[in-house]
């Protein structure tokens, strides 16, 4: 086992996807040739060949293996065949992909011809191929058919070397727009990037700080974005924590979530420096499924974590996945119904329960697999206040009865703070402020960081404060506080107390 | 001046939605409509567009009835923003939307031209001109739908729910926006959920219960005095809740207002 001195450059690269591009852009530019072929003019007698510029430009973009450039080869060299008018066109099975591999072997190693500075290669090969693949083709149409060499050498030849120069203009031309019009839909990367899957199994890691979780000089970017997402995060989730995350949309706080139910990096493809412990185990050592053992998670969009047609099927579905037996399913069942209050509603069909009910049942089947913590992203945005209160109250009733660690991503502060013993600030993906409720509302209030969540009540409470009034020394936390503290300060409207 | 006399509603199943509404909306007004979820308040708007037609009763427009004019007629004075203001656009840039109005009004290109700067000016679009406007934000379609009855010139403007869904920024910028055009002269009859908006923003409150209309004044007596603010699925503002706390305290419409007057009695310095 290697020991690792300093977590915080420790790296984690995950990236997936992209081995059948080569494929995709090739055929897509086939298709683009055989219909160019069939519409195309032709200047005296002379039309590009279309087909070898678009192999060439796509063997440029997606830089295939010589396994695979001979493949894109045969295939071009298929559709040829059979839209030729040539009397013997099989020809092409030979020259296309040579012509092919040849292409391959100038993007892989040719990239040092350069005019002032900028690749001609596309024209190069462009020239090149369809000379060669040209020659190839036109060998086996005499030997085939029996010309005669002086047409062969005297017209033939010469024909497909003024074929070969217009291809050396057609595919640089072709070559430029194809390549922006690609990386501007994403099929082709800017800057090439190659599959790649970190493994630490190597590693011993064990993390030095106390805590459920403990998050260590975390940071991480997304695939293809070049600002990190998080930003050398170091945070420790207790025990019995009900914790608030807010912060401004795209500040992190969703990937903060996502790191700690180890969708991130084991599901978000990207690079993670230092490290997230859940249950002292390092989320890059352990999979997404034995985490969910730990960390329960409800996302935003929670309709999509609903797999089931009714109640019941629906909490049994985790459990039977990870092959409990019948009767402790049904057992965990009414468990979770139990805490949820959701027990009368245990046969009914998914379809026919309320956005609230929907919302409760998500959680009976997250608790379902009996998490310590759960994490909730943004959970109310699509209830109606009376709603956004009842989900609170079952919050706290899983924090303090239950015992459960409550992780809660907000924009909307009001309703859940009364519950929460903790509130992290994110700004640009690191910890702005950390702090019980009232220190770090007034670290938002003072330093104007995301001021405008701060509640109404809370803000008007500071703004006296500063203007120099004494409202008393308990936050404003809520409506019932605030009047009986103006109650207290001025018993008479104020005017004689002060 | 619009008004409903004597308007009954259903749709045509017998379950009444609407009975007896009477109800006048004074040019230059700003009516905040509230009340719960299905009372009837989008349906009183769609009646008065044209949208729906009443079962009985009449509605008019400066004491003529305008009963029989469809929803494109009565487009010409009264502008609609819809809740999801992306499912009233159909053009390929915000100008271009704007400014299919007033080419339906037959105005000449100049014309048009002309309405179209003036109404992008005043919803502050400039810079989104060539937009394509399902890539806008929600703040920002609600301008370009809001733009397009300004550019149609009409004198009632009608927003169902414009604030939801937004944060307070934008909020507080779509308001200023509307309270801008209403002291230009713009009528605005806005549906809402949200009691600082009543209170803050809007001059006059009518809110529906029970089938009809149930409240009709000012925020203040709304807030102050009607004793049925709950069954009616409203709440009070905190500003006014606070205010009502504090001996003496005149009524505040908003936050901001209820910290002067506080800073005022405490004697601190603001």
């Amino acid at each position: 086992m290697e020991h690792i001195a300093d977590i915080s450059i420790l790296e984690f690269h995950h990236r997936q996807g992209g081995q059948y591009r080569w494929i995709t852009v090739s055929t897509l530019l086939l298709a683009i040739a055989t219909i160019l072929r069939l519409v195309s003019p032709s200047v005296a007698g002379f039309t590009p060949n279309w087909a070898i510029a678009m192999y060439c430009i796509a063997i440029h973009l997606t830089k295939p293996t010589y396994k695979q450039s001979f493949g894109i080869g045969m295939v071009y060299a298929f559709v040829g065949v059979l839209t030729s008018k040539a009397a013997f066109p099989y020809g092409d099975f030979i020259s296309e992909p040579v012509a092919a591999l040849l292409c391959c072997f100038a993007v892989k190693h040719l990239d040092i011809i350069k005019c002032k500075g900028h690749t001609v290669l596309p024209a190069f090969t462009g020239l090149i191929c369809t000379i060669i693949s040209g020659t190839i083709f036109l060998t086996t149409f005499k030997l085939a058919l029996n010309i005669p060499d002086s047409v062969f050498f005297n017209v033939m030849l010469p024909a497909v070397c003024i074929i070969g120069l217009i291809n050396g203009v057609t595919t640089p031309v072709l070559y430029y727009p194809a390549e922006k019009l690609f990386a501007m839909r994403g099929i082709i990367d800017v800057k090439s990037e190659e599959m790649e899957v970190s493994d630490h199994s190597r590693f011993k890691l064990s993390p030095l700080r106390e805590g459920l979780i403990s998050m260590e000089h975390l940071s991480y970017t997304y695939n293809k974005k070049s600002k990190p997402a998080l930003d050398n995060i170091s945070l420790s989730i207790h025990q019995g924590d009900f914790l608030v995350i807010t912060g401004e949309s795209g500040s992190g706080k969703s990937a903060l979530c996502m790191a700690m139910s180890g969708a991130i990096p084991h599901y978000y493809g990207g690079v993670m420096k230092g490290m997230v412990f859940v249950d002292n185990k390092a989320t890059t050592q352990v999979s997404i499924a034995d985490l969910v053992c730990h960390v329960g998670m409800m996302l935003d969009d929670y309709d999509s974590q609903l797999v089931a047609m009714t109640v019941e099927e629906e909490i049994a579905f985790s459990l039977q996945n990870q092959g409990i037996a019948p009767n402790k399913i049904e057992e965990a069942i009414e468990h979770a119904l139990t805490k949820v209050k959701l027990t009368a509603y245990r046969k009914r069909e998914i379809s026919k329960l309320s956005g609230g009910q929907r919302q409760r049942l998500v959680i009976a089947g997250v608790l379902a697999t009996n998490p310590d913590i759960l994490v909730f992203d943004q959970p109310t945005s699509a209830l109606d206040p009376e709603g956004t209160r009842d989900f609170y109250q079952l919050l706290h009733d899983l924090n303090v009865n239950y015992k459960h660690t409550i992780i809660v991503v907000e924009h909307t502060l009001e309703a859940v703070l009364p519950y929460a013993n903790r509130l992290i600030l994110i700004q640009k993906g690191r910890i702005a402020c950390d702090g019980d409720v009232v220190t770090t509302l007034r670290f938002m209030y003072e330093n104007n960081i995301y001021a405008t969540a701060v509640p109404q009540v809370f803000a008007c409470q500071m703004t006296l404060e500063k203007a120099g009034c004494n409202v008393g020394d308990i936050a404003w936390l809520d409506l019932d506080t605030a009047i009986n503290s103006l109650k207290q300060c001025c018993p008479n409207g104020g005017r004689i107390a002060c | 001046m619009l008004e409903m006399k004597n308007v009954n509603f259903d749709y045509g199943n017998g379950v009444p939605i609407l009975k007896e509404v009477n109800l006048t909306i004074g040019e230059g007004e700003f009516i905040g409509l509230g009340g719960r979820n299905g009372c009837g308040k989008t349906t009183v708007t769609r009646l008065l567009m044209g949208l729906e037609k009443p079962v009985q009763g009449d509605i008019l427009k400066d004491g003529k009835s305008i009963i029989k004019q469809d929803a494109s007629i009565r487009s010409r004075f009264i502008g609609y923003v819809f809740q999801r203001p992306e499912r009233q656009m159909f053009r390929p840039t915000v100008a271009q939307e704007i400014a299919y109005g007033p080419q339906q009004l037959g105005m000449t290109k100049k014309e048009t031209g002309e309405a179209v700067a003036e109404a992008m000016e005043a919803a502050g679009l400039q810079k989104l001109a060539y937009a394509y406007p399902p890539n806008l934000n929600r703040g920002e379609k609600q301008r370009v739908a809001i733009a397009s009855a300004l550019a149609m010139h009409t004198q009632y403007l009608i927003l169902d729910e414009p604030t939801s869904g937004q944060d307070s920024t934008e909020k507080e910028k779509l308001m200023m926006l509307l309270t801008k055009l209403n002291d230009a002269g713009l009528t605005i009859l806005l549906i809402t959920h949200d009691m600082d908006i009543l209170a803050q923003y809007c001059k006059r409150v009518i809110v529906m219960g029970h089938q009809t209309k149930y409240f009709d004044g000012t925020p203040q007596k709304l807030f102050t005095e009607c004793d049925e603010l709950m069954d009616l699925g409203l709440t009070r503002p905190q500003s006014v809740t606070l205010s009502m706390a504090v001996a003496g305290m005149k009524y505040c419409k908003s936050m901001a207002e209820f910290q002067d007057e506080m800073i005022k009695r405490l004697g601190g310095n603001a």
